[in-house]
């Protein structure tokens, strides 16, 4: 269970931070005629509902052992390689980057490499018989 | 920037015109700025085979969709102007407050040719006290803000319609306020179940429920009477100067040649009279209305003349 | 337009493998399955999307056996609550009898629940039509409150459903059409791209979720199906089997069928429920296993019926399904019925030859596909996995920055998962938030902040007092309820 308190921290923490961001950015919005709550209403009550239950969560965990398991920096790196795909999507073209990410997922997933550059392959294969010869997606 | 667009838009002239005379020699890119299956989409793929088949290169329609149109609109109007971008715009570029939320409007596109227009009709329920848009509009003059209406978002292409035909009988904004909905469909549920009064939507959208005998047209906001009802009174003869309709024109970027578009606007003339598409289009309830480039030009301008007219006189903030 | 197109006919028979596929092999899930589906279904038209994607829905339920079958493994949490009864039989009889075990009963069970989905959403549609924005408002409120009540922790589950339903407020406002949060960013003025925040929560998540539990030891070893008298046992063995436990086939189907129905509980439930009820009877391990699966598969046709009839979502497969058919342009509801009569028609007989013949012919061929794809490491389908959902994440609107958003969400929908939040609320806020806000500021507007109105209407009252009994009967059933189901806390569809 250590490691589950991790998250859920994170989770509340997250849910109190956009809660407050939810309630701070729906002021500057619009009301409605008459003076009544508009677009604001429901993000207001949405970022009260986020800002409680992320406290309610952060007190009933208070106590709970919480630590981290060593697979965090893997998934940090596949999130910021994530954040590359538009940039390699302009680059190299859909089918290619599918099965770079594929290879490298796989890679970082502990395959051998011989075995990430088949999955690679595989996929890249894949998404250019499928979308764009059959769907005629362009990439 | 302008005179360094123009520069630019010089050189691609001047080395365009050996290109222009054999134009297309690859495929073109038709990009529909909403998603697969709406009245834009199959439109584009109906007639996307018909125009290849003249131009003896491929026309791929693509999709990109997202940010209410605000994506694919970009697309058209960033695109290369060499002809190989083009685009189906539809009615959002001359809406105020889309241009103002997106930064896009009418003036960054070259129109090659108006395809559809599909005309707004007034439309309230079988058992409504008016029998003619007169007595409609007496009433709402009468008891301004009584009434409600719906028919898109609010700001949506139909909340104009309102707008225009508010201003045109000298009521204001909220004579008749505007209850948002989620599309026709939803509008039309609302007025048969009693939430609102009055719909605006267009006249395919409605003519299901009229026929059925559960709504009534009072009006039509177009030039001419509407050949499938002909009883229908279009609200110019009566005397209120109002037409409106959604559109759907096919486009190219800015700075597009000339005689590309020539050659689009002569290919998408004969397109639409395509005997299949005809047909297709009668199935889908859209109403082909062809109009060539420089029509198509004015068009939109007076369009867009109309719409900054409504915001002024009626003193809208979005 | 034809009741079931060639084309449509394929892609449910090629929806229904691939669903039991992904159903069947333990850490692939059903909503994996969709979302990696769905940016290729809406390529081609609502009619075969809808077909491939009942194929997926009804046979991935039904699917999960295999994999207790093979591996002692369910493969979805619909089959965890007889996996070890089922895989004792496997053993002591054969994993072909297991099987026919399994897809009979599964077979009649979707049959029973079809033949209520008929019945009971053409009655809800009747009564929908004279729904208004109010009605529709206490509708939707019970659907959310529903789904947050019937999770472990009502905390998470709050949590949870705000963020979606946060997520969903990005965009045009629905009251004054003012975009929200957009943050200058034209790409987020029609707000998030369901399908992209699908394929985040439910692809990416997964993979990063194995990027995490790297370590973890390999799977366990498959059964292997031996190849003698298969088809005796198969059909044979097991249809006699079922013909003796015809009572408990209907009573469990009933049963499943109901607690489909019930916004929030699904196939899980249904399944622990019904199994529970026999085991409690002392009741042999086949007879266990049958009327859990039986209810499980009951249950999917259940939640089909508030989500055809009044865009109700039943489950998060329901939940997921509703998004698509807003995706496709289709609104559930009334409005279905009265404009697409004919894909009304052909859903219908999609679940109707899902149910009866592709889960019995289809399952043992999904059994032998299963084996050996068991062999493949996880680790490198979850590379596959990973490389799709970024295409498909683009496909879908061609939007190079809906990639930024796939790794947001994913990376969100990551530590929700973690921290043991059900996804399947954030799906539901997505869905059902946006519905919450248009019918509340509609009803507003036309009756100008009065908010009586919301009781004004005999049926809109009605559905108010719905809402209050439901909340207070949940609270009041919670504590006991929960621990006699032994639900697993980390509620996974």
């Amino acid at each position: 269970m250590g490691t589950m308190q991790v998250w859920e921290r994170t989770a509340a923490l997250l849910a109190v931070v956009l809660g407050v961001l939810a309630l701070l950015l729906s002021r500057g919005l619009p009301q409605m005629e008459g003076g009544y709550p508009g677009p604001a209403l429901f993000p207001s009550i949405l970022g009260t509902v986020l800002l409680l239950s992320g406290l309610g969560l952060w007190w009933q965990g208070r106590r709970a052992p919480a630590r981290l398991q060593g697979g965090e920096g893997r998934v940090l790196l596949a999130l910021l390689g994530l954040a590359l795909a538009p940039w390699l999507l302009g680059r190299l073209g859909l089918s290619p980057t599918a099965g770079l990410y594929a290879a490298a997922g796989a890679l970082l997933l502990g395959v051998r490499p011989r075995g990430a550059l088949l999955t690679g392959g595989g996929v890249a294969l894949l998404v250019y018989l499928i979308f764009q010869r059959f769907l005629g997606v362009q990439g | 920037m302008k005179r360094w667009m123009f520069a630019l838009a010089l050189v691609l002239a001047l080395g365009g015109l050996g290109l222009a005379q054999r134009y297309p020699v690859r495929p073109v890119t038709l990009i529909v700025p909403w998603s697969a299956g709406g009245s834009t989409d199959l439109t584009a793929r109906a007639l996307a085979p018909i125009l290849e088949k003249q131009l003896g290169a491929p026309f791929q329609v693509v999709n990109r969709t997202g940010g209410g149109g605000a994506v694919g609109h970009g697309a058209i109007a960033q695109g290369r102007p060499d002809g190989y971008t083009i685009g189906i715009i539809t009615l959002e570029v001359i809406l105020p407050p889309w241009v103002a939320q997106t930064k896009i409007d009418a003036e960054q596109f070259t129109p090659i040719s108006l395809l559809v227009l599909n005309p707004v009709a007034i439309v309230v329920r079988k058992d409504a006290p008016w029998r003619t848009v007169q007595e409609l509009i007496a009433d709402i003059k009468q008891n301004p803000g009584r009434y409600k209406a719906s028919g898109t978002a609010k700001w949506g292409s139909y909340d104009f319609a309102r707008l225009g035909f508010l201003k045109s009988i000298g009521a204001r904004e909220n004579a008749l306020p505007w209850v948002p909905s989620q599309g026709a469909a939803a509008a039309l549920q609302e007025l048969i179940a009693g939430g609102v009064n009055v719909a605006f939507v267009s006249i395919g959208e409605a003519s299901a429920l009229v026929k059925s005998g559960e709504a009534r047209f009072l009006a039509f906001m177009t030039e001419r009477r509407f050949p499938s009802f002909p009883e229908v009174p279009t609200l110019k003869e009566l005397g209120i100067d109002w037409t409106f309709a959604s559109f759907l024109m096919a486009a190219a970027p800015k700075f597009t040649l000339p005689s590309v578009v020539d050659v689009l606007d002569k290919a998408f003339a004969k397109a639409v009279q395509d005997p299949e598409f005809v047909r297709f289009m009668n199935n889908a309830n859209l109403v082909i209305n062809h109009l060539d480039r420089k029509a198509s030009l004015a068009f939109l301008q007076e369009r867009t003349r109309a719409m900054q007219q409504i915001v002024q006189e009626l003193e809208l903030r979005f | 337009m034809s009741f079931l197109s060639p084309e449509a006919l394929l892609a449910l028979i090629l929806g229904s493998l691939y669903g039991a596929i992904f159903g069947a092999i333990p850490g692939l899930t059903a909503t994996l399955a969709i979302s990696l589906a769905i940016p290729i279904l809406l390529f081609l038209g609502p009619q075969v999307a809808l077909a491939a994607l009942i194929g997926i829905t009804a046979t991935a339920i039904f699917a999960g056996d295999i994999g207790s079958v093979l591996v002692r493994m369910p493969g979805t949490p619909a089959s965890a609550a007889y996996t070890e009864e089922l895989h004792e039989v496997a053993k002591k009889r054969s994993p072909a009898f297991a099987l026919g075990l399994s897809a009979l009963p599964s077979a009649i069970g979707s049959l029973i629940g079809l033949g209520f989905l008929v019945v009971g959403s053409l009655g809800l549609v009747a009564l929908a039509r004279q729904f208004s924005s109010f009605e529709y408002f206490w509708l939707v409120l019970l659907g959310i409150l529903s789904g947050i009540l019937a999770v472990p922790s009502v905390l998470k589950g709050a949590l949870a459903f705000g963020l979606g339903m946060l997520l969903a407020t990005i965009g045009y406002d629905p009251a004054l059409g003012h975009p929200r949060f957009t943050f200058g960013q034209p790409s987020l003025l029609g707000g998030i791209d369901f399908i992209v925040a699908l394929i985040a929560f439910f692809g990416v998540s997964e993979v990063l979720h194995h990027l995490l539990h790297k370590n973890r030891p390999a799977q366990a070893q498959t059964e292997g199906l031996k190849g003698r008298g298969i088809f005796r046992e198969y059909f044979q063995e097991a249809g006699k089997f079922c013909w003796k436990e015809r009572g408990s086939l209907v009573r469990s189907s009933v049963l499943g069928t109901f607690v489909g129905f019930l916004p929030g509980a699904g196939s899980d439930i249904a399944a622990w429920i019904s199994s529970n009820l026999r085991r409690m009877q002392g009741g042999r391990p086949e007879q266990v296993a049958l009327d859990g699966t039986t209810a499980n598969n009951a249950a999917v046709a259940g939640a089909w019926i508030p989500a055809m009839a009044l865009g109700l979502p039943g489950d998060t497969l329901t939940a997921i399904l509703l998004g698509m058919f807003l995706a496709l342009g289709i609104t559930p509801g009334p409005e279905l019925f009265n404009k697409h009569g004919a894909l009304v028609v052909q859903i219908y007989l999609a679940f109707f030859l899902a149910s009866v013949i592709l889960m019995p012919l289809g399952g043992y061929l999904s059994a032998l596909i299963v084996n050996a794809l068991l062999k493949i490491p996880m680790r490198v389908l979850m590379g596959a996995v990973l490389g799709l959902c970024v295409v498909g994440a683009y496909a879908v609107n061609n939007n190079p920055f809906d990639l930024y958003l796939l790794a947001v969400l994913g990376a969100l929908g990551f530590v929700l998962r973690q921290g043991g939040f059900p996804l399947g609320l954030v799906v539901l806020g997505m869905v059902l938030g946006p519905l919450l806000e248009q019918h509340f500021m509609v009803s507003m507007i036309k009756t100008h902040w009065n908010l009586l109105s919301f009781f004004e209407r005999p049926l809109a009252l009605l559905l108010a007092f719905l809402n209050v009994v439901m909340v207070v009967a949940v609270l009041g059933f919670r504590r006991g309820w929960w621990a006699s189901l032994r639900l697993p806390a980390e509620e996974r569809a």
